[in-house]
């Protein structure tokens, strides 16, 4: 936002710089000099051996608080002063599933849509945004890229296989036969039993036309500023029976560097299912054209144990090694922790204390209901374990497999980001809104299934970057300077050091003190000094459009002295003036919830809040990660819009309110 | 030039090519045979997109697996279509409108020129207008505050304008910040909401005024800065330009064509049924 005063301190990076690594300051040299944000290595023992969490420039003379700066505080700053809005994960009619279930909305719709213009949805809706996001990865699944475009074509080899025509008339015929065809198609995917015939592979001209058109898009659409357009892509691995690993790949660079490569897709020989072989296709390419590539992994709610594994590698049978610890954590710096199909911080099983745990969950089975869930199979399957895991493997293996970030996205299947709950679009576009989307079974598979209204309304990715362009916000996913929503814009800041005050929340900047004296989230601390525990500064302002805050918690999890995974979430900071029981539990802050009508009231919580927080319990010996869950008050679920917009009746037990959520990327304390 | 742009004759001229090209391919196409012959030219092909893939050459064992893959293709889709699956009416119709759709895409798919998109940003000028940016400070009491009720507002504002009072001294922290520079309007709507964007909007520029409203609470407000909303030149926005210029040329290119080709037919629609009717309406009504 404040750009002028960015551009002149960018101007004057000086070739030597200096950033916070949590308990001090030292000289670091820029890696790359030419760059306009020039990048630093972080200087903590952990980040050290990578050279991507750079936290941009800063010029110790005016950050350091024994200097302060002139009238305008942003003179002279160029650390993230503002968050980017956006989706790392969205279809299109070129993704098989999508296109089986009617979305016949193309890249360029995608791209139109996210930038706030009004459109038609495939259902024949007229739809628009509350307020246009800032950035949109379109990521169709490469595995059959482009076969839904293909096969509507009526091309030979689609419709010369038997089932491929079946599929197709039952496509034409639409409404629930197009449904049924799409059921089938993901289960024969899931399955590994695709017909061949139908896999519109690499090596088709089908799919070279379908990632050069995607890349095209991305190019036409991506301006620099002003809106930013990843070229990405899914790599949809499904273990038989159907235990999701789904990838999302984002580039950093633009069409001149992905042109030179295909994506990654499952089916051998040119694919594969298991992720080793895909970080190998991402070396490859960064190694061929020198340029950038992560992972975002999703979804493990729907992996039955194998998106995070504790001790065996579930895809080569080995047992979880240094090198697949360095590999994941290289490729892979984030986690998309909420979506449409469910919410994957924390589980009630894992975390029974958490009254708020147990958040729009998915947790029936694996991603084809193919295979019902075991409470074995959830502690590799959320992100708060996750993160605990990874400290005990980091203790085990020298290196954390499991060092993510979190953001949000959708993974709609409408080219339409609309997971907002009073705007929401649906998983499909066989569930974009009508009166008996509630009702209607999602899905079904033997005696497991999930009914309409499971859908979430969720989720977006709220970026700290210094610019919208795809650099400046590639880096900052990179670093995991990023956080997930629920679906509201909420700014959520939280920072760690060694010496935060309450001053520091007092002041009108926090982050000015945030990025001066600690790390941001995403960051490290370690090096403990005699006597301190680490403190936390952490702020959230309420989305514009959206409900008040309730609180702000901080969840810590660590591995305590015998080596088991430990977690305990605080209560930092709160509206109302209510006060903890004699129990320790802060009381609820109540609700302005009217069902009847889907709408609530802002007089209760708060519309900011910000706190100091030291940890209580702190061990230097130990090994710790920290994160932020900032919840907002009650406000109606989406099922509550459609009960009153459609005059229908939600059966008994559907939920029609909930409390939604920002989580932030953490920040891990490892003693020296 | 005049006359190829011409968006029929282009369509006939590429829908001539492309056709005549379909119809070679069908007719070597049609007898299957029951020999399949993986010809150097189709093995360098596969290899070749392997490299891609992986950024090397297949070895030996990979390229045999690839070439197996590719028979198997072969195999299945002859058989299929032995087997007459792609016969089918309605295929056919698809197939065919798809092709068609295909080609008018590409008609409309010509650059602009420069004296056409000066002409289009003209009679388009909101699409490309520049919005209106501020800059400004800000000093905010949150809502429920009740510590400064709208007397004492006008007061401060009296004092700040005087001098009396520091703008840092009052006022109450806020996560967004002071001080602004150089913002667009929407994004003073996306930070604050709709309201305050459009008081500021109002407001004259230097000196304390206010108080304005947001999402947030109250807040006195001093415009420091303000360009006003503009229609730049076509040089400025020459990329949305040619951007939005395709996208609606094409929409309308499309349209136009199939409003030709319809010409050229005469429609008769047959009256539906009663019934038919009641129960299409009921179709359309869910």
């Amino acid at each position: 936002m404040h750009i002028t005063q960015r551009e002149e301190s960018m101007r004057r990076a000086p070739d030597q710089s200096t950033v916070a690594n949590g308990h001090g300051w030292q000289r670091v040299r820029p890696l790359r000099g030419t760059l306009a944000i020039t990048c630093l290595l972080l200087a903590s023992p952990a980040a050290a051996q990578s050279t991507i969490t750079d936290i941009g420039t800063m010029d110790p003379a005016t950050v350091l608080p024994s200097k302060p700066p002139g009238y305008s505080p942003y003179a002279g700053r160029n650390f993230p002063s503002r968050v980017f809005w956006g989706d790392t994960h969205l279809h299109t009619s070129a993704s098989m599933d999508a296109g089986a279930f009617g979305n016949r909305l193309g890249f360029e719709e995608a791209y139109r849509f996210a930038r706030g213009e009004e459109l038609t949805a495939s259902g024949g809706q007229r739809v628009k945004l509350s307020r246009p996001l800032d950035f949109l990865a379109i990521t169709d699944h490469s595995d059959n890229m482009g076969f839904f475009p293909a096969l509507f074509a009526g091309k030979p080899e689609m419709l010369a296989d038997p089932t491929g025509r079946r599929w197709y008339d039952l496509v034409q015929k639409g409404g629930e036969d197009g449904v049924k065809a799409a059921l089938e198609i993901i289960d024969n995917f899931s399955r590994g039993t695709f017909p061949p015939a139908l896999q519109f592979l690499p090596g088709s001209d089908g799919y070279r036309s379908t990632w050069d058109q995607m890349i095209a898009a991305a190019e036409k659409y991506n301006e620099p500023g002003h809106f930013t357009a990843f070229i990405g892509y899914e790599w949809t691995s499904q273990v038989p029976p159907g235990n999701n690993l789904h990838r999302v790949v984002i580039y950093r660079d633009g069409a001149e560097q992905a042109k030179q490569t295909l994506p990654f897709t499952t089916y051998p020989p040119a694919g594969s299912t298991t992720p080793e072989d895909l970080w190998k296709h991402l070396a490859a390419y960064e190694g061929k054209t020198g340029e950038r590539v992560l992972a975002i992994s999703h979804n493990g709610n729907l992996s039955n144990g194998w998106m995070f594994p504790t001790e065996t590698n579930p895809a080569t049978g080995q047992p979880l090694s240094k090198e697949y610890a360095e590999t994941r954590t290289r490729w892979e710096p984030l986690y998309e922790v909420t979506q449409v199909k469910g919410d994957g911080e924390a589980h009630p099983y894992l975390s029974p204390t958490d009254e708020f745990a147990g958040y729009e969950l998915w947790d029936k089975g694996n991603l084809n209901l193919s295979e019902a869930k075991k409470p074995e199979m959830l502690q590799s399957e959320y992100a708060r374990t996750a993160l605990q895991t990874g400290l005990q493997l980091e203790a085990k293996l020298g290196v954390n497999p499991y060092k993510f970030g979190m953001i949000g996205s959708t993974d709609s299947h409408t080219s339409l980001t609309a997971v907002e709950e009073e705007n929401f679009f649906g998983k499909h576009s066989g569930a974009e809104p009508s009166p008996h989307r509630a009702t209607h079974e999602f899905m079904r598979n033997g005696d497991l299934f999930l009914m309409g209204w499971q859908q979430v309304a969720s989720g977006y990715a709220g970026v700290w970057a210094t610019d919208n362009t795809r650099e400046a916000l590639w880096d900052a996913l990179r670093r995991k300077e990023v956080y997930g929503t629920t679906g509201p814009r909420m700014l959520v800041r939280f920072f760690g050091g060694w010496d935060f005050t309450d001053a520091d929340a007092q002041s009108r900047s926090p982050a000015f003190a945030g990025y001066g004296k600690g790390v941001p989230m995403g960051g490290d601390l370690s090096a403990a000094p005699a006597g301190k525990s680490p403190t936390f500064l952490v702020a959230a302002l309420k989305d514009p459009l959206g409900g008040n805050l309730d609180r702000i918690q901080i969840v810590k999890g660590w591995v305590d002295a015998a080596g088991a995974r430990q977690e305990k979430v605080y209560d930092v900071v709160w509206s109302d003036k209510r006060v903890p029981g004699t129990d320790g539990k802060l009381p609820a802050v109540g609700n302005t919830v009217d069902v009847a009508t889907a709408t609530w009231t802002n007089t209760i919580g708060a519309s900011e809040l910000i706190k100091t927080w030291t940890d209580p319990d702190f061990d230097p010996a130990l090994r710790a990660v920290y994160y932020a869950r900032v919840l907002e008050i009650p406000t109606p679920r989406w099922t509550a819009y459609d009960a009153v917009r459609f005059g229908v009746k939600m059966p008994d037990g559907v939920p029609m309110f909930g409390q939604e959520r920002a989580y932030t990327s953490p920040i891990w304390y490892t003693p020296s | 030039m005049k006359l190829l742009r011409e968006p029929l004759l282009h369509f006939l001229i590429i829908g001539a090519v492309l056709f005549g090209v379909y119809q070679f391919v069908d007719a070597g196409d049609a007898p299957p045979s029951d020999e399949i012959v993986v010809s150097a030219g189709q093995i360098g092909s596969i290899a070749a997109i392997f490299s891609q893939t992986w950024q090397r050459p297949p070895t030996a064992k990979e390229l045999d697996a690839l070439v197996d893959e590719h028979i198997r293709d072969e195999v299945l889709y002859r058989q299929g279509v032995a087997m007459g699956l792609d016969k089918d009416d309605t295929v056919i119709r698809r197939r065919i409108r798809q092709k068609m759709e295909f080609v008018a895409d590409m008609t409309a798919d010509v650059e602009p020129t420069d004296a056409e998109l000066k002409a289009f940003v003209a009679e388009h000028p909101e699409w490309f207008r520049s919005e209106a940016r501020f800059s400004f400070e800000q000093i905010y009491f949150p809502t429920g505050g009740s510590d400064r009720p709208t007397e004492s507002l006008s007061r401060l504002l009296h004092d700040l304008n005087t001098g009396a009072v520091d703008a840092s001294s009052v006022g109450n922290p806020l996560m967004v910040g002071t001080d602004f520079r150089d913002v667009s309007r929407s994004e003073v709507a996306k930070t604050f909401g709709e309201d305050f964007a459009l008081g500021i909007d109002k407001l004259a520029l230097d000196g304390w005024s206010g108080p304005v409203t947001s999402a947030y609470g109250t807040h006195l407000v001093r415009v420091t800065g303000r360009v006003d909303a503009r229609e730049p030149p076509v040089e400025e926005v020459r990329e949305a330009a040619r951007r939005e210029w395709l996208h609606t040329r094409k929409g309308v290119a499309n349209e136009a064509l199939y409003q030709r080709l319809r010409s050229l037919y005469v429609v008769k629609v047959e009256a539906i049924l009663a019934g038919g009717v009641e129960e299409r309406r009921a179709e359309v009504a869910q």
